[in-house]
């Protein structure tokens, strides 16, 4: 009597479960059938570091929402599609030196306080362009490197020696 | 054994239509809401339905599979609230991108994400909120998210279906006049038209939106005419007037024109003219008033101009809906045109604009002495009540407001009526 008891039970806990399991199923079934294809995000990701400075920001975001807040000023805030050598940029505006757009002459880039973010971008842009001009004060760094191009300057504070969080982070054309 | 297995399928089959069973992204209309609010009554979904705002907290709903806790119900909305759990708030927002496009998207209060959509029938807004996550791009899994959605009222006159017939374009130029002076009143004609005119400010900086004037592509004249302000004879030492025509959709200038300080002054002149001609690259064609009789020759103008605007006013009175939309249809299509809005919403702010006034007013009156000032070529006019100021060619009166209409009108060749075209 109780080896069935156990078993009905057991038989109840299969059935939840597979309750819940085709339910969820039923429903990526159905998605599968009447929505639309799924974006794919990774695809959409742009890496500011091929920026130049004949990028067109409208062609550059094609296809994505952007904001256009000041005259010579472009916008691009959804943090998901903005990297910059891999890190993740909160916000960037495009700074066009004329009315008609066709040259860019800065990038600036809100980046998220991390450290690791910082030690990253240390590490890549040493690597690349060699070492910083570096100017050193009690409470900020400011790195400078340049190339035959660009020139990118960040600019950091900091608590007790330490990183605490970006001040600046441009590239100038 | 083959029948107690297919027993047991059909059993767990029947049991798992429950869960989940609400789809929430299917509601398209009060009415639907309403439906599926009745469906969860009669499967005795846990809900508050005796405050102002019902609180239904019962399972069973999900928007496109994304699970939902639980879901406030107002007037004409509703919010949902997904789970602290299972990335449900990243899910949320992929599932509204999917189904909608990527929405509009900016910090709100407290630095929360917030995404919107519009259609023709509902707006959803999406707040992202952060638990254990950083950012958009660092979601967490206990990030969750709330959807309001809004269904707009929907209006049952062909004003309101608007936006089907406005078109878009790849390239949208929209041409905007920009003036900065010190010490001058200014009058602005476009084409022959007298648009705007402004007196008594000392210095002023303004921006007019040219593209409902422009009617197809090519060349346009601008004319200002500068006199000195405060209706003094002579202009100022430091008087001074800059113009730019710009395209604002690509940040660029058309045409400039500058007059520096102590110009205006050394000429000793009582007033002073400029034209700035400049190709528009609009791709839209308005008739506007293109194919418009010279009013100048219409012996009965005057009544004319006070029959339009009384039967405006009337049918604003009589409530006749249908009738305020012919009166405002080709105005409202072509200034629509003109800046490319093609979207529902526009369309129903619009008729919702217009209609308002209808409930509220108790009466109506028209200006019947008034000056008539026609565009050059005299297909158009626009009218000044001469009495006061203040009040429009019509107003019209209700509980604790009152509101002055005046337009732009036009008689279409072999018709016998002025229309309204322009405002």
């Amino acid at each position: 009597m109780f080896i069935k008891a156990d078993i009905l039970l057991l038989h109840c806990e299969i059935i939840k479960k597979m309750k819940k399991s085709l339910s969820i199923f039923t429903i990526t079934l159905l998605s599968f059938f009447t929505s639309e294809a799924q974006i794919n995000y990774d695809s959409l990701i742009h890496n500011l570091e091929d920026v130049t400075s004949r990028t067109k920001f409208k062609v550059y975001f094609k296809g994505l929402k952007y904001t256009k807040e000041y005259t010579y000023e472009d916008h691009f805030t959804d943090e998901r599609f903005l990297r910059f050598h891999g890190v993740i940029v909160d916000d960037v505006v495009f700074d066009y030196s004329n009315w008609s757009n066709d040259r860019l002459s800065s990038l600036s880039l809100k980046l998220y306080d991390e450290v690791d973010d910082y030690n990253i971008l240390l590490k890549k842009l040493t690597e690349l362009y060699g070492d910083p001009v570096l100017k050193e004060e009690e409470t900020t760094k400011r790195y400078v490197w340049s190339s035959s191009n660009t020139e990118i300057i960040m600019k950091i504070e900091l608590i007790d020696g330490e990183f605490a969080k970006f001040n600046e982070f441009t590239i100038d054309f | 054994m083959k029948i107690k297995a297919l027993l047991i399928l059909l059993l767990i089959i029947s049991a798992c239509s429950k869960p989940d069973k609400y789809d929430l992204s299917q509601i398209k209309s009060l009415n639907d809401l309403s439906a599926v609010i009745d469906s969860m009554k009669n499967d005795n979904v846990e809900m508050d339905m005796t405050s102002v705002v019902k609180e239904i907290t019962g399972k069973g709903m999900h928007y496109r599979g994304v699970p939902v806790k639980s879901m406030m119900v107002y007037d004409n909305a509703i919010r949902i609230y997904t789970d602290s759990a299972a990335y449900s708030g990243k899910k949320l927002l992929e599932q509204l991108e999917t189904e909608n496009g990527f929405g509009n998207y900016k910090e709100g209060y407290n630095n929360q994400p917030e995404f919107t959509w519009e259609n023709d029938v509902k707006y959803s807004l999406l707040t992202v909120n952060f638990v254990d996550g950083k950012n958009l791009a660092k979601m967490g899994e206990k990030d969750f998210s709330t959807l309001y959605i809004t269904f707009p009222k929907k209006y049952n006159v062909p004003l309101a279906n608007i936006y089907k017939e406005v078109k878009k374009y790849e390239e949208e130029p929209n041409y905007l006049l920009r003036i900065s002076h010190y010490g001058c009143d200014y009058e602005i004609k476009i084409d022959g038209i007298v648009i705007e005119k402004f007196y008594e400010k000392e210095y002023n900086k303004d921006s007019f939106s040219l593209n409902h004037f422009l009617l197809t592509k090519g060349s346009h004249k601008l004319q200002i005419n500068i006199k000195p302000a405060h209706q003094k004879t002579r202009f100022k030492e430091a008087a001074s007037f800059e113009a730019k025509i710009i395209d604002n959709s690509i940040d660029s200038i058309v045409s400039q024109k500058n007059i520096r300080r102590g110009h205006l002054y050394e000429k000793k002149s009582r007033k002073h003219s400029f034209d700035m001609t400049f190709n528009a690259n609009i791709p839209y064609n308005n008739n506007g008033w293109f194919t418009g009789e010279n009013l100048r020759k219409e012996p009965k103008l005057k009544e004319k101009v006070i029959h339009l605007y009384e039967k405006l006013g009337k049918a604003f009175l009589d409530k006749d809906e249908a009738l305020i939309s012919s009166l405002y249809y080709d105005m409202t299509l072509e200034t629509k045109q003109s800046y490319y809005h093609n979207d529902f919403k526009s369309s129903s702010e619009t008729c919702e604009e217009l209609l308002k006034f209808k409930d509220k007013m108790y009466k109506y009156t028209v200006s019947k002495d008034f000056e008539i000032k026609y565009s050059d070529d005299g297909k158009l006019i626009y009218t000044t009540p001469a009495e006061n100021d203040k009040q429009g060619m019509l107003t019209i009166t209700g509980k604790g407001f009152s509101e002055s209409f005046n337009y732009f009108m036009y008689q279409p060749k072999n018709t016998n009526e002025l229309k309204i075209i322009r405002k």
